[in-house]
């Protein structure tokens, strides 16, 4: 029978779906082994289920997640689509007996022009215990659509930000300057922001930010020119009210002024340090502090953040690698706390020609790094290759900055003239676990042994200690 | 039956992001007419062709259940064969549909070692094993993604 049409409508957050009641036979169990390819015999021979502790043979655990997803098909109707399932199991449950799937409506959104609601779902067996644990994401029409589900179309070329407004930090040269351009070719307004000053940071006379503003408006959008200071809180506050003032409200925000202060660790002054932080890492907080409220309050955004390959360990300049690095874990905290309200927070890595990473003295650094052993040959090579201008992958960021990419969230990517890549999440790759209220705290002998044993086992040392050189 | 040598952790770390297979699956109308029955879902959508067809389908579709079953996302069975693993629980997964899968597909089925981590647990280490499959319509379009971990023991 045909199942009734939910509309997204009539479904709201904490509604429950209506219970599915199963009492599956060893029948369905062997026409599910070999219609869906799983033929272990714990689900068809109870000699190999007792001998593994069971009382009998037990259902496939992935025919439970057939079943919570049959608990949502039967709930949507014909024209909702289930677009994401997971499922996972915690305990065996038995043919003959009743498993009852049940869910509850955690979450509705719109996405990329969907009407979606996210669930939590759950199997029961007869002793109401939860055997199985799953969710689903689920688009569904809307009552004032035609009958078939809306699916979203790309916008054409240079509208694609048509009647979005974006706040670009940096924009005044080299790769916001791209960035600027590359918004305003697809049709967003723009507040360039530009300070006017040189790699380190002492003031300039030009204003860069003007001629890019004025480049702007002659791709047909509307654009201004901010010379505030990204590390002044008062100032971001700013630069974020001129984008609302003069466009109505801002859908994206790019973070990318920056400057550099080169310096061994033993050489660093305080001042290297604060100045580098400050307009990196506070910098992106100060703008995003001010953004964030009104995309949150509007559910929609799109923050993006310009970071570093230094991040990863950058030698030479550990000031601007800590505040690179530092955007990189503030990003994935924001995308997490943004991300339900339609706001997402993503990062780019580029590799680009542009003042900062040109000019002799760059290059004689690359050079120097690889003499001390710092950097190997072969990325300095592709350093150096990838030396064309920002440009060639600022569409990157544009593509980032669309409605198209609201389903990426709180991911790196790397952007280059020559690559497109993903950064690996942090995440723990092996542990050694006890129990600390058995074993109390980790001896010495102890830490010293798992990390040799367990943990360092394929380990090479980044910077080995080396005799000292001859002195000239 | 002889006892298969088991990778060790080792070996399985030296083997992530490498192993992978892949396979062409004929969806016919029987395997979704069975998959369906065996799950006891009358819903016509995936058992009567005519209906479907009304709704703007080629012929009956597969329901959502049918993207978790192991001929379409359990790279720990396709992969046995290459990868001695031992024992081993279904520890989770999770699917991203994109598009429908109608009787007459032909997909192109990924299969991937991804990843593998171990923790230490009160009976000896346990190891966890990540897999991701991709499938692929006769069109070329991708019609669904999982990600899927399996704990050895």
């Amino acid at each position: 029978m045909a199942k009734t049409q939910l509309y997204w409508e009539d479904v709201k957050e904490g509604d429950e779906i209506p219970a599915l009641k199963k009492k599956l036979t060893k029948k369905n169990l062997v026409i599910y082994a070999v219609s869906a390819g799983d033929l272990y015999e714990l689900h068809y021979d109870k000699d190999t289920a007792t001998a593994q502790g069971f009382k009998d043979v037990i259902v496939h655990g992935r025919l439970k997640g057939a079943l919570l997803a049959q608990a949502v098909t039967d709930w949507i109707g014909d024209e909702g689509k289930v677009k994401k399932l997971t499922c996972n199991n915690r305990g065996a449950d038995y043919p003959g007996d009743e498993f009852t799937v049940k869910g509850k409506v955690t979450r509705k959104f719109e996405e990329g022009g969907e009407r979606l609601v996210a669930l939590d779902l759950w199997g029961e067996n007869p002793a109401g215990e939860k055997t199985t644990f799953g969710t689903a994401v689920v688009s569904l029409p809307s009552k004032g659509s035609s009958s078939q589900v809306t699916v979203k179309e790309s916008k054409p070329v240079g509208k694609r930000l048509a009647g979005r407004n974006a706040v670009v930090t940096g924009g005044g040269r080299g790769i916001g300057r791209a960035v600027c351009l590359a918004l305003a070719q697809e049709g967003a307004n723009v507040v360039v922001c530009d300070l006017g000053v040189t790699v380190a940071g002492a003031k300039e006379q030009s204003s860069p930010a003007d001629q890019v503003a004025e480049e702007c408006r002659k791709l047909g959008v509307k654009a201004i020119a901010n010379h505030g200071d990204v590390s002044n809180f008062k100032d971001a506050e700013a630069m974020i009210k001129a984008c609302v003032d003069n466009f109505g409200r801002i859908d994206i925000l790019c973070n990318i002024a920056g400057i550099d202060r080169p310096k061994m660790i033993w050489n660093m002054s305080e001042e290297d340090w604060d100045q580098v932080i400050a307009v990196h890492l506070k910098g992106t907080f100060n703008l995003t502090r001010h953004a964030a409220p009104l995309m949150r309050e509007q559910r929609y955004g799109r923050i993006i953040n310009c970071v570093s390959e230094a991040y990863q360990g950058g030698v030479s300049h550990i000031n601007y690698a800590a505040a690179k690095g530092g955007i990189a874990s503030f990003s994935y905290g924001t995308a997490r706390e943004l991300g339900k309200y339609g706001v997402t927070c993503n990062v780019f890595v580029p590799r680009a020609a542009t003042r900062m990473v040109q000019g002799e003295e760059v290059m004689k650094m690359i050079q120097k790094r690889v003499e001390a052993g710092l950097m190997s040959k072969e990325k300095a090579e592709e350093m150096k290759m990838d030396t064309m201008p920002p440009e060639y992958f600022a569409n990157f960021i544009a593509f980032l900055a669309s409605e198209e990419a609201g389903w990426i969230n709180g991911q790196v990517f790397l952007t280059t003239p020559g690559a497109l890549g993903l950064f690996s999440q942090p995440e723990i790759i092996l542990q050694v676990r006890h129990d600390p209220n058995k074993e109390g705290a980790w001896t010495f002998e102890q830490c010293a042994q798992i990390t040799k044993e367990k943990l360092l086992t394929k380990y090479k040392n980044p910077a080995p200690p080396e005799a000292p050189k001859d002195k000239k | 039956m002889p006892e298969e040598k088991v990778l060790t952790f080792e070996e399985l770390q030296a083997l992530a992001g490498k192993v992978q297979v892949t396979e062409t699956l004929e969806v016919e109308k029987s395997i979704i007419r069975n998959f369906a029955q065996a799950i006891g879902d009358s819903n016509p959508l995936w058992n009567d062709e005519k209906y479907a067809q009304s709704k703007g389908y080629r012929s009956i579709i597969a329901p959502p259940g049918f993207y978790e079953s192991a001929i379409m996302s359990s790279a720990f069975t396709r992969l046995r064969p290459r990868m001695p693993i031992g024992r081993g629980v279904d520890a989770g997964g999770e699917w991203e549909i994109y598009k429908p899968i109608e009787a007459g597909d032909v997909l192109t089925n990924t299969f991937k070692f991804v990843s593998v981590r171990q923790e230490e647990g009160k009976k000896g280490p346990k190891t966890f094993l990540q897999f991701e499959t991709e499938h692929v319509n006769q069109r070329g379009e991708l019609v669904a993604r999982s990600r899927s971990q399996i704990m050895k023991f």
